[in-house]
């Protein structure tokens, strides 16, 4: 009875043991060994054995891609704006042992280191270029971290800053420059249009007055042409009763002013206003005219008597 | 009450029931522990089956099988493992990038530099080689990769 006791208690002692001493590692995860408390090695995914009693397991690294947040935190640019930056940091554990044993705890370490160099390349920047350069901002803080983090067998491979967040009154600011520089363009745009619009106005009014003036030069010029044509027709109508004198007598012509004369006379006698006569005033121009009468009389007697 | 299983009296079904009862166990909470005990359980059960024998060379004889079990497990699985290479894919860390060619980003000058490789830049050491060289990674230490002059490339 004793000895059954005994081999019960051997039982439970190698099944004890056996479960001390099989480890199955599952995918993503790497284990380390120490044996008496010495890193010994790393235990690969799948089934493992190790030394009970004297081998235990250490650290239970998970070698996946991880993310850490960044929390959000307050930093200063080099222009004196107080931001917000919160971000994100992408690392992946390669080297179990060094994850495990050179550094205490390395997600914290990690994130504390993040956030100092964010807080570092953040500060020396002004605030414009900080919103505009994020690439070269998240290459500046990985290749500081990598850097920082390569002794702990981490490989970092990205680190994003997620949300830059001015204060409210800044952004307030931000947006009225915005506006007024949309409005300034379109100022700009309305006086560039009216000053088009004022030149082709001048360009169309010059054009009607060159116009005018062209106008009225023609029409001088064809006046003048047309007075031109008038004299000549009265120089040679002149020239042909000239010629007719010259040719004639010049009794006739006197004899057709007579005759002028005295039907003047009668259209004033039988004029509807019966109460003015006009006579000529002077009796000599009324002898000369009488004379001249006489004259072509005998001109036209004498003529017949001689 | 006497098809339980007593400490005179142990029958080979006991132990097939034991090892049904351990495979479910492991089912349940999985880690390749309780299958090599029940894997135990159904050859004692076998052994018993053939040559009843007293309870405490049983109970010693389950003891004994189940180191035998995972021994001979272990190598078996490790063969289950080697068929399989499709799990050494994974979490192979920077040695999956042995082979590739890639550019220096900041010189290597006494076998340290750096290399960019897809959006992100790993720390290289090789041969001293000028700022925007093709190079051949050739092995992975931890996070620093080995690398290897292409030569005439010049980008």
């Amino acid at each position: 009875m004793g000895a059954l006791i005994v081999i019960v208690f051997l039982v439970l002692l190698v099944l004890v043991t056996l479960l001390a001493g099989v480890k199955s590692v599952p995918q993503g995860y790497e284990w380390t060994q120490e044996r008496f408390g010495k890193y010994q090695r790393s235990l690969r995914p799948g089934l493992n054995l190790i030394i009970p009693y004297i081998d235990r397991i250490g650290r239970r690294v998970n070698m996946m891609e991880q993310v850490l947040d960044v929390p959000s935190q307050e930093v200063i640019t080099r222009d004196n704006a107080l931001i917000t930056v919160d971000g994100v940091v992408f690392y992946q554990v390669l080297d179990s042992a060094k994850a495990s044993y050179e550094v205490r705890n390395l997600e914290q370490a990690t994130l504390n280191l993040t956030m100092t160099n964010i807080r570092t390349v953040m500060g020396s920047m002004d605030l414009d270029d900080l919103l505009s350069n994020r690439d070269s901002i998240n290459a500046r803080l990985l290749a500081v971290v990598d850097e920082a983090t390569e002794p702990w067998g981490v490989k970092v491979t990205r680190i994003e800053v997620k949300d830059i967040k001015p204060p409210a009154d800044l952004v307030a600011s931000m947006g009225r420059q915005m506006k007024a520089e949309r409005e300034k363009r379109a100022n700009i745009l309305d006086a560039e249009g009216f000053r088009q619009a004022a030149i082709l106005k001048a360009e169309g009014e010059k054009q009607a007055e060159i116009l005018n003036a062209e106008g009225r030069r023609q029409a001088a010029f064809l006046e003048a042409e047309a007075r031109e044509r008038e004299a000549a027709a009265e120089a040679e109508a002149t020239r042909l009763v000239s010629e007719a004198i010259a040719g004639g007598n010049a009794q006739a012509i006197n004899y057709f002013i007579a005759q002028r004369y005295v039907d003047a006379l009668r259209d004033v006698a039988t004029a509807p206003n019966q109460k003015t006569l006009i006579l000529p005033i002077e009796a000599t121009s009324i002898l000369g005219s009488l004379q001249g009468i006489a004259e072509v009389a005998k001109e036209a007697f004498g003529g017949r008597k001689g | 009450m006497d098809w339980l299983p007593s400490l005179d009296r142990i029958l080979p079904g006991h132990w097939w029931v034991l090892g049904a009862v351990l495979l479910m166990l492991e089912l349940a909470a999985p880690g390749i522990f309780f299958v090599w005990l029940a894997l135990a359980a159904f050859t004692l059960g076998l052994i018993v089956f053939v040559l009843p024998l007293a309870v405490p060379l049983q109970l010693f004889l389950f003891a004994v099988l189940c180191i035998v079990a995972v021994f001979v497990g272990k190598r078996y699985v490790g063969r289950l493992m080697l068929g399989g290479q499709d799990g050494e894919r994974l979490n192979t860390g920077a040695g999956r990038l042995v082979g590739r060619t890639v550019v220096v980003t900041a010189a290597i000058r006494n076998g340290s530099g750096r290399v960019r490789v897809g959006d992100s830049e790993w720390r290289a050491t090789g041969p001293d080689t000028p700022e925007g060289a093709q190079v051949l990674i050739v092995g992975a230490e931890g996070t620093t990769l080995t690398v290897r002059e292409i030569s005439g490339t010049w980008v």
